[in-house]
């Protein structure tokens, strides 16, 4: 696994020292277009795995690499979980960097006159709560969303999985607009939970339990692509 | 003593395609040539030897294992191996340097030393991209990735295609280095015959899936001969009954023919008048796939 994780950071290197870059003006672009440093912070996070996600799928197609590997002292087990493991570690880098941007531009902002900054991008404006929370849940939506598609990656490698993927979040969207289709309504325990959310850490709790839910169906998923990947002809 | 490859029987079928009953074995010491036209099954018969298909028939055995693909153990054996496929193995956003990185992740036996000392001899600067690689440079990044773990056993396909004369002729230097330290092998599939002239012992040749002849290369190039005959002198030699009629291979031309003999100092014992030409390893594989037979 170890393998792997080493291979699939020395070619993302490069990649990894522009996205930091691209990152950051996304989220001053959003920040200043939303008037809220949490949507920025939200959108990188969710952005920055399933853009590597893609970025490695591509590359593992390129000039015989994913065969090669395999000539490799490495089992196709150890190639999927140290590819889930790689993309588990930029999902938490991309947390600290996410946080670590928001609140640094936060210090920014509460450093200059009140005057020129924005109301939406005030540090009041923007308490932690809700740049944790924004960061949190935009890296657990994305480590489902890789869930589904890694599996599928694994198993077609990306070419095809291009066209399988998108057909399949079409369907858990439908099914999803289908199930909720006339909103959520934060009734009974639900508003209980949103109630619970405001008092003093709890969103900290809440955001553990979100990220340990999704850490838990990225497990599932990891072991779904294992066998999958074992059926791969090359 | 072990054999580094020993493939019996091997069967694989795929839609349109069947690898059948291909046995082939690479002893300590010796360079195996793998030939053949294209599709005719050397790279699915070197994915079984690496574990990277599995047979429907036969058995792979490296350093004496039956290999089982997907195996921890297989792990092990692929660890003594050093690989050469077709084409430059890294992504084009990778360094030398990093190609290095992965193979000290991989190897519990590599030698940065080693790496470095053959990337310098490549003239591959450390910082240099694949992207930014010719193909044969690229190629030869791949070998000295396969040399720096010091392996007992390479298996190099098409190896030196793309490299110009001189590279060739310097990548065959490093093989034959390669080949005087201790009890090594190599397993090498080629287009490139002449290369085969200069380093193989044995010269396997594949054809629709099936082995068409297995020799010492030296019964080719030492033994076997091209006899350069009018049409009267071919029957005339046909009549005579020198050749079995199962070895009967004859490429017919626009002034005559070419009739590949086993034993070309035999011939011309017989024939005193009919010119043979020692065979290289492409005239005895064309002969045979597409000479004419009796």
């Amino acid at each position: 696994m170890k393998t792997m994780i080493v291979s699939d950071f020395a070619i993302l290197r490069p990649t990894l020292i522009q996205l930091a870059g691209i990152c950051a003006v996304i989220a001053l672009a959003m920040g200043y277009a939303t008037g809220s440093v949490a949507s920025g912070a939200a959108a990188i996070a969710a952005m920055t795995p399933f853009m590597l996600l893609f970025s490695l799928a591509a590359i593992d197609e390129q000039g015989g690499w994913e065969r090669f590997r395999l000539t490799l002292p490495i089992t196709r087990r150890q190639v999927v979980f140290g590819r889930y493991a790689t993309l588990g570690i930029i999902a938490l880098g991309t947390i600290a960097f996410a946080l670590a941007l928001s609140f640094g531009v936060l210090a920014v902002l509460a450093l200059l006159p009140a005057a020129i900054v924005p109301e939406g991008l005030a540090p009041a404006e923007n308490p932690p709560a809700a740049i944790i929370g924004g960061v949190v849940g935009g890296v657990c939506v994305i480590m489902v969303g890789m869930a589904v598609a890694l599996p599928l990656i694994m198993r077609f490698g990306m070419t095809k999985a291009t066209r399988i993927v998108p057909a399949v979040v079409v369907i858990f969207l439908a099914l999803g607009v289908g199930f909720f289709g006339s909103g959520i309504q934060p009734t009974g325990v639900l508003a209980d939970f949103v109630q619970w959310l405001d008092v003093d850490s709890n969103y900290l709790v809440a955001a553990a339990l979100i990220m340990l839910a999704a850490t838990a169906i990225y497990i599932v998923s990891a072991l779904v692509a294992a066998k999958l990947y074992e059926r791969r002809a090359f | 003593m072990t054999n580094l490859i020993e493939i019996e029987n091997l069967g694989k079928r795929y839609d349109g395609f069947a690898l059948a009953d291909v046995s082939l074995t690479v002893e300590p010491g010796s360079v195996v040539g793998f030939i053949g036209s294209n599709g005719a099954g050397k790279t699915t018969t070197l994915k079984a030897a690496l574990g990277l298909i599995a047979a429907d028939a036969g058995t792979v055995r490296l350093f004496g294992e039956e290999i089982r693909p997907g195996t921890s153990a297989l792990d092990a054996l692929k660890a003594r191996i050093g690989v050469v496929l077709d084409t430059c193995a890294f992504p084009d956003t990778c360094t030398v340097k990093s190609a290095g990185s992965i193979g000290r992740a991989a190897y519990a036996s590599w030698d940065s030393a080693r790496f470095a000392a053959l990337t310098e001899r490549f003239e591959l600067a450390p910082k240099k991209k694949v992207s930014e690689l010719s193909r044969g440079m690229g190629m030869k990044l791949t070998l000295a990735f396969a040399l720096a773990h010091n392996p007992e056993l390479l298996i190099l396909d098409e190896a030196t295609a793309g490299l110009d004369p001189l590279a060739r002729e310097d990548v065959l230097d490093l093989l034959r280095d390669f080949m005087a330290e201790g009890e090594r092998g190599i397993l090498m599939s080629t287009h490139i015959t002449s290369d085969l002239e200069k380093i193989a012992d044995e010269v396997i040749c594949l054809d629709a899936g099936r082995v068409v002849f297995s020799l010492p290369k030296d019964a080719i190039t030492d033994e076997a001969g091209v006899a350069r005959c009018r049409t009267a002198e071919l029957e005339a030699v046909l009549a005579a009954n020198f050749l079995s009629a199962d070895a009967v291979r004859i490429g017919r031309h626009g002034f005559g023919c070419n009739l590949l003999v086993p034993d070309r100092f035999a011939f011309a014992r017989a024939f005193p008048d009919i010119p043979v030409d020692a065979a290289t390893i492409e005239d005895y594989m064309t002969l045979t796939l597409k000479g004419e037979s009796r």
